[in-house]
């Protein structure tokens, strides 16, 4: 009897997992919620707002405008409320710590007094966002505008984007994105880094400069051996960062989660591709071409001669960042959002800069462009009236710098969170340092504007050199052809498939195993769904 | 105080003397030194935690800024509540169901009482997903309640199954006796398991008290509201703002992190609590783990 019914719970349990698993691969056929052959709705038309002039102009091509003073006479981007009073559930990703309760917020209360809206928003760790929005979309209660970003993919994304949000092309297509001036000011490269869902627009791209890293040097460092980032060759970077790693400082500097920085410099001094090369209508890996094996090279010979931190492998992020501030690393690999904190924490001991590519083969250095985006925002399924209305909030959320709408979702209510400075530069108050702050309240993942150089207390002459960078490296920048392009593959084996990849790249560059031992890596990586990615891609090119 | 020696035994060399108590001194440096680094980092100037490279021996010029500034706002003194609160009513439910279920199923002839067990042990073997637990905590309407927090996690399985082994070892003749003085089961269970079983309800009570204090997963995914997280939660918030991002190209890499003095005074506010029970309870910990272990 025991017998039995022992074998009657496995065989129900066998069961059981066969069909979830079968239910699992079920409807993730390729192609299912790809662009190809699916007809496409027009990017939304690129309005510039009229804000400010920059004092540091930007350009078309992604160089951000600069400001080195606060606008004097800020401008309205909206003209009434444009929310309907009634309580509106959102979600998104937070970095910060919990935010004091509504009902003692100040910032919240003036923000959602603003917006015309009882704003209920959940806001989930970083560490944690793929665990709870696993759940949250599991369930059938969505939040009414749900942020999805900072590197996060939920699973089948797009499948569930497709079925449970709100179709925004019949708003924002075309022409039709100017009842929304604020949307509309958002460049087209973020639409196109946030992609389509079956030829049809689903989300509001969180804009993010089009330069995604770079390599920090501690500027005075690099001068002191003689190194000048404005026209240097593979060799001379070499000799920089050996001569500068001595008594238990070094040239190089990299973190745990970024494989020696390769991607993120390394390989545009060489030439490389950005993580995929189009070629003729091919999709072909960077990994799999020969500048690679040089970037992997060149890095192996840093490492070998003592240039890399010794436990690259194994720090964090923080701890790099931490090691480059106290002087241990003379430069490091990050995106370029840690610019401002760079400069604040270093306080003036050295010039916090970022370096241009040398030149490691025959073609010209670049550097890599990022997607031009943190993440997309998407909307519940609801009646049109209703999504028009969460659309005006996000317009109103996303009004640039130099508008009252902007200071009040950046800095905070005036008097209460920040006071203005002889020349108008908002100055945070105790409130805001001790929480009550965008950080712990991060509104801007729900819609933000494009973001410009201007860092409020900040060194100005800081701002003047990473918009200086910035007018050399843009025009330098290699956009990866993938992004916006969807892979059903990639979205549901990418990380596992591209581990090969960087677990051949530490195990090289380490010099645990020979530099032949890249052809196998590449050769497992293709096999294990490498090669089905590229096609997906192609086909999705092509349609 | 000196040893007492057998006459019989040489005293030992000098070379050994030495190196007992090089080993003792090298164990006890590796329990005391990272504790005393945690402590001395969360007292110290943040600008020689950075000179240092992220953590000191001992603070130079010691302050509390770094408790300041997670006890300033409320949010953390609340979550403390909360997590008190949790764990006192939380520990004291599943005692009292552990309690119930373990005498039951210690009994012998209770009717269904095996099948009861088998089921029991399934969802030890085969505990459920995320998303499955999450579903039946919605349907039951437990969303963003604090019995959320409590109900999913009720009995622990592994703590009834120890704790019925040490039930079943308890002599069936007390028992007996009992019964023909005409005890029920609840006195027996009242005046005679309870008290006999004072060292394993000890230890199962501090089993469950720990996991009340450092649950933070079942806040994150049933609790929307950050109001009502518990303190592991907001604890864990402050340890990783502005961390490891999923992916740093996305541009927010340049968040400031928490300096390491915050992250090293979490680590001492969450111990504290298990560092004041731990000793009153240590000396039934053995015991009482042992007690399910071989049955008699």
């Amino acid at each position: 009897m025991t017998q039995l019914s022992r074998r009657a719970v496995l065989l129900g349990a066998t069961a059981a997992a066969v069909s979830s698993a079968v239910g699992a691969c079920g409807d993730g056929s390729p192609g299912s919620v790809g662009n190809a052959g699916a007809e496409k709705v027009p990017w939304p038309t690129y309005v510039p707002f009229a804000g400010p002039p920059a004092d540091l102009p930007g350009t078309a091509e992604g160089v951000q405008p600069g400001y080195t003073v606060y606008p004097q006479n800020l401008v309205s981007a909206s003209k009434a409320k444009p929310g309907d009073g009634s309580k509106v559930r959102a979600v998104a990703v937070t970095y910060g710590t919990p935010p004091t309760p509504k009902e003692q917020n100040k910032l919240w209360q003036a923000i959602n007094d603003a917006l015309g809206i009882d704003l209920e928003l959940t806001l989930i760790p970083d560490a944690d966002f793929d665990a709870k929005m696993a759940t949250l979309t599991a369930g059938d209660d969505l939040p009414d505008i749900i942020s999805i970003g900072g590197g996060h993919r939920l699973p089948r994304e797009q499948d569930f984007v497709l079925a449970k949000c709100a179709d925004l092309s019949d708003f924002l297509a075309g022409d039709k994105v100017k009842a929304y001036p604020n949307l509309a000011n958002l460049p087209a490269y973020a639409w196109q880094g946030m992609g389509r869902v079956k030829g049809r627009l689903y989300g509001i791209p969180l804009e993010r400069p089009l330069p995604g890293w770079g390599m920090f040097i501690n500027r005075d460092a690099f001068t002191s051996v003689g190194a000048n980032d404005q026209s240097w060759s593979k060799d001379d970077f070499a000799t920089a960062v050996k001569a500068l790693s001595k008594n238990k400082q070094y040239g190089m500097g990299a973190n745990k989660g970024n494989q020696f920085g390769i991607r993120q410099f390394h390989l545009g001094a060489f030439g490389s591709p950005n993580d995929w090369k189009l070629d003729g209508g091919k999709f072909v890996k960077a990994e799999t071409l020969p500048e690679f094996k040089a970037a992997l090279g060149f890095a192996r010979d840093l490492f070998a001669a003592g240039a890399y931190y010794p436990d690259t492998m194994s720090i964090s992020t923080v701890d790099m960042k931490t090691y480059f501030y106290n002087g241990t690393l003379k430069s490091m690999t990050d995106g370029l959002a840690a610019f401002a904190p760079a400069v604040t924490s270093v306080k003036g001991a050295y010039a916090v800069d970022l370096a241009l590519p040398f030149k490691g083969g025959s073609a010209a250095p670049t550097i890599m462009a990022g997607s031009g985006v943190f993440g997309y925002t998407v909307l519940k399924k609801a009646s049109p009236e209703r999504v028009q209305m969460l659309l005006r909030v996000l317009d109103f959320l996303a009004a640039p710098f130099g508008t009252k709408e902007y200071e009040l979702t950046h800095f905070g209510v005036e008097g209460t969170h920040f006071t203005r400075a002889a020349d108008g530069t908002p100055k945070p108050t105790e409130l805001w340092k001790a929480g009550e702050n965008v950080t712990n309240f991060p509104i801007g993942y729900l819609a933000e504007a494009p973001r410009v150089l201007f860092f409020s207390g900040v060194d100005p002459d800081s701002v003047k050199r990473l918009h200086k960078w910035e007018t050399l490296a843009v025009p330098r920048a290699v956009k990866n052809p993938a992004v916006g392009l969807v892979s059903d593959t990639s979205n549901r084996n990418g990380v596992a498939i591209n581990k090969a990849l960087n677990d051949g790249i530490n195990a090289i560059v380490t010099g645990r195993e020979p530099m032949d031992a890249w052809e196998g890596v590449v050769k497992k990586w293709r096999e294990s769904g490498g090669d089905k990615i590229a096609e997906e891609f192609a086909k999705e090119y092509a349609g | 105080m000196t040893a007492v020696r057998p006459k019989w035994q040489e005293p030992p060399r000098p070379v050994t003397s030495f190196a007992k108590a090089v080993t003792v001194v090298v164990v006890l440096a590796l329990v005391t030194v990272p504790f005393l680094v945690v402590v001395s980092t969360s007292l110290a100037d943040p600008r020689d935690v950075v000179a240092n490279g992220g953590w000191v021996i001992w603070p130079e010029r010691p302050s509390l800024a770094a408790y300041r500034e997670i006890l300033n706002g409320g949010i953390v003194g609340r979550a403390t509540l909360v997590s008190l609160a949790v764990t006192i009513v939380g520990t004291a439910l599943s005692l009292t169901c552990t309690v119930l279920l373990a005498y039951a199923l210690s009994r012998p002839g209770v009717y269904g009482g095996k099948p009861l067990m088998l089921l029991v042990l399934f969802t030890f073997l085969f505990p459920p997903g995320i998303i499955p637990a999450y579903l039946v905590v919605k349907e039951t309407g437990l969303l963003n309640a604090y019995a959320a927090l409590i109900a999913p996690v009720l009995v622990n399985t592994f703590n009834l199954v120890v704790m019925r082994g040490f039930f079943q070892s308890l002599p069936s003749e007390l028992y007996e006796a009992a019964r023909l003085d005409g005890a029920s089961e609840w006195k027996m269970l009242w005046r005679i398991t309870i008290p006999l079983s004072r060292a394993v309800l000890a230890v199962i009570g501090l089993f469950y008290a720990v996991s009340y204090w450092n649950s933070w997963f079942h806040a994150l995914l049933y609790l929307d509201d950050p109001a009502k997280w518990p303190l592991q939660l907001v604890l864990r918030t402050y340890v990783l703002a502005g961390g490891q991002l999923a992916d740093p190209s996305a541009g927010e890499a340049g968040l400031m992190s928490a300096p390491q003095t915050v992250q090293m005074a979490v680590v001492v506010l969450a111990t504290i609590p298990i560092v004041l029970v731990y000793p009153f309870l240590q000396r039934f910990f053995v015991r009482g783990v042992l007690a399910g272990a071989i049955k008699t």
